[in-house]
């Protein structure tokens, strides 16, 4: 099945309160509707519930009982996302449901890289039958646009006037180190989406714990362009500032773009990068990290084959 | 299901019995983490689960916090969900235990009671749970082994009362009860799947069922007349939870001939005795021995949520002294119970009778039978009425 064979449903309520030129709004209108069409093994599954720790999608999934998009949707603390979407997991297995429902968890960079990392450690360890999704776009945006660990290091954000002083967090590695069956990064965008609809169909498709790293451009945060999204997900992976990778079993494997091209394409876009753009040396030092994850990553895939 | 569960006369510490209550309450989800002294609750209940001596989904989770992040999503899907914890364990828990007392979701948590540091203590007294009492969280306090079994049954019985739909907390006293065993009768499986039946599904609070076709937003925000509403329907969950508790205790009676009268408290003396001695947990048996044959008639309170201000008045009746044994200290300088029984005393006209309040136990300081008569001696040989809290060994 190709992406053109998924219509998108209508998942996404026009009350939505997300901003405009949200990345991640786009990725869960895809995402609901390429879980609700039947998965490769034939398998059909309702969303039992997309459970949504403290994020923007808190106030911006609905209001007075009703879910804007389209799905059932418990709402948790910063901190418990995980492990309430493993107690509800826990349920449909008990009910005999778990072939036929999925729960996902649907979680912020600050939820699963920072506040929320042990009880995801502990969801994840526990192999809970979960898809829970980082929708990383590398800031806590509802609270307006404060350093995670995600933020890379050197963007400014309100917490971090100057950029950034410490690495990003590793959660490729984090995930890989808690021996999940499935992890995959994706990216929302044209040169991206069949990766993305053959990632998220494998994802939805097995039970057990399933990791899907989801980069959202978010417009505010990142201080672009609202109607660059789609560009700046697709230049995110042409710079490899965010590599497509997809572990399954311990097995990583890299989508190579296409076209690749320089970091500066990503950062010129956006302005908590300026104060990179305008030093050829914080530009030459911020490509060679990117060059040195690539390459660790080329070194990765060899040795888990 | 649960039939090679043991049932009968045995001899069981209060952990052990609070584990074979969950047991007993054939739950879906139980969540272990360890910390002293409930540790055995959650050992036991992982063998329990693990030999399949009950069919019970157990987890060992990550933290305490885990635990409750556990039960509010086996909860939210329908499930029977709990776990035991102390102290530290219960402090962890705090912003999820909120959660789930304002989400209505019935859980329970077991606290075996062991002072909240610091100093770090692993010793029993009361600071940790009553910390809580501002919870629509009904508090359960066990001065028995078999009391501590029982309860756990009780406190489903009351979560998952449709007019209630709240957590409950269990509480037993660390080693005073938690490690001291006791004869003890395990009831039947058949006998408790009659004061408890299967968990009703509560489409309020919970995730529609697979068939259904309706969508909900759980916990998502809300306007303020909402707000409004449901803080006024916690506030009627606990009125309804105090009105349940006789009926508890009759259903209990018929089912079991266990006496617990109305539930609420644990009385015995003289019932025209002039001194009325009032204190929680697992000293009320040594209070009571102490003063077996003395003019004292003791009060043991079973249910500190919600506070029992209108048996308690009919417990003092005509006392005009009331000693208050605290294990537990406020900003203020009271014990909480005294605290209590002060706010309540104008509205529940507790007669004028002077409230003389005793705190200790703190750090591993034990009482003895001695304590409590030395106590009475001192009371009544001064005049009241005393505003002062005395210290347990100042006292003496």
């Amino acid at each position: 099945m190709k992406p053109k064979d998924i219509a998108i449903q209508p998942f996404l309520d026009s009350r939505h309160g997300l901003c405009p030129g949200c990345g991640s709004a786009i990725a869960m209108a895809h995402i609901q509707s390429i879980v609700s069409q039947p998965l490769p093994s034939g398998k059909i599954k309702k969303i039992r519930s997309m459970v949504i720790p403290a994020s923007c999608w808190s106030i911006g999934s609905g209001f007075d009982g009703v879910s804007f998009v389209g799905t059932n949707l418990t709402n948790t603390p910063f901190i418990a996302g995980a492990t309430v979407g493993e107690g509800i997991g826990i349920m449909s297995q008990r009910q005999g449901l778990a072939e036929k429902e999925i729960t996902i968890v649907w979680a912020g960079d600050g939820a699963s890289f920072d506040i929320g990392l042990g009880l995801l450690s502990g969801a994840a360890i526990r192999n809970a039958d979960i898809l829970y999704v980082i929708n990383d776009n590398q800031t806590y945006g509802n609270t307006g646009a404060q350093e995670s660990g995600a933020t890379p290091e050197g963007a400014k954000t309100q917490t971090s006037p100057l950029g950034k002083e410490i690495a990003q967090k590793d959660i490729l590695e984090i995930m890989m180190a808690h021996k999940i069956p499935y992890y995959a990064s994706i990216v929302l965008s044209v040169t991206t989406l069949d990766d993305f609809y053959a990632k998220v169909r494998r994802a939805a498709d097995q039970s057990g714990f399933r990791c899907l790293h989801l980069l959202s451009v978010c417009p505010p945060g990142w201080k672009c362009d609202a109607a660059k999204t789609p560009d700046l997900a697709e230049l995110a992976v042409q710079t490899r500032a965010f590599p497509l990778v997809e572990v399954i079993d311990g097995r990583l494997c890299l989508t190579k773009p296409k076209r690749e091209k320089p970091i500066e394409e990503f950062l010129k876009h956006q302005k908590r990068f300026d104060a990179i753009i305008d030093s050829p040396e914080a530009l030459h030092k911020f490509q060679k990290q990117i060059d040195n994850n690539w390459n660790y990553l080329l070194r990765l895939e060899e040795i888990t084959k | 299901m649960n039939s090679k569960l043991a049932c009968g006369k045995t001899i069981l510490t209060g952990n052990k019995a609070a584990a074979y209550g969950f047991a007993l309450a054939e739950l879906d989800v139980f969540g272990g983490y360890p910390i002293t002294p409930s540790t055995e609750i959650t050992e036991e209940m992982a063998t329990l689960a693990s030999r399949k001596i009950i069919s019970t989904t157990y987890r060992n989770t990550d933290s305490e916090l885990a635990s409750m992040a556990l039960g509010i999503g086996v909860a939210t899907a329908g499930g029977r969900y709990g776990t035991a914890t102390s102290s530290q364990g219960l402090a962890l828990m705090f912003e999820l235990l909120h959660w789930a007392t304002t989400a209505e979701l019935p859980l329970v948590v077991v606290n075996t009671n062991r002072s909240l540091g610091a100093p770090w203590s692993i010793h029993p007294d009361q600071t940790d749970s009553l910390l809580f009492r501002d919870l629509f969280m009904p508090q359960i306090y066990c001065a028995s082994v078999q009391e501590t079994l029982d309860m756990v049954l009780w406190a489903y019985r009351m979560a998952e009362d449709p007019r209630v739909n709240l957590p409950v907390l269990v509480c037993l006293d660390g080693f005073m009860l938690s490690h001291t065993a006791e004869t003890v009768i395990i009831p039947t499986q058949e006998s408790v799947r009659k004061f408890l039946p299967e968990k009703r599904f509560c489409k309020d609070f919970m995730l529609p069922e697979f068939d259904d076709k309706k969508i909900v937003n759980l916990q998502c925000p809300y306007n303020w007349k909402e707000h409004s509403r449901r803080k006024r329907a916690l506030v009627l969950a606990m009125q309804s939870a105090y009105s349940a508790i006789p009926e508890i205790a009759g259903d209990w009676f018929n089912i079991f001939r266990g006496n617990y009268d109305n539930g609420f408290l644990r009385i015995s003396g003289d019932p025209n005795a002039k001194i009325a001695a009032i204190s929680m947990g697992a000293i009320v048996g040594t209070i009571e021995e102490a003063f077996a044959d003395k003019p004292v008639k003791v009060i043991g309170i079973r249910f500190f949520r919600p506070f029992p201000a209108k048996e308690l008045r009919n417990a003092i009746g005509n006392a005009s002294k009331i000693i208050v044994i605290d294990r537990s200290i406020l900003p203020n300088g009271h014990g909480v119970i005294a605290d209590e029984l002060r706010l309540a005393g104008g509205a529940c006209g507790y007669n004028g009778a002077d409230i003389h309040s005793f705190v200790g136990g703190f750090g591993g300081q034990n009482f003895s039978e001695e304590n409590f008569l030395n106590m009475l001696s001192a009371i009544l040989s001064e005049i009241g009425p005393f505003k002062k809290t005395y210290w347990m060994g100042d006292a003496q």
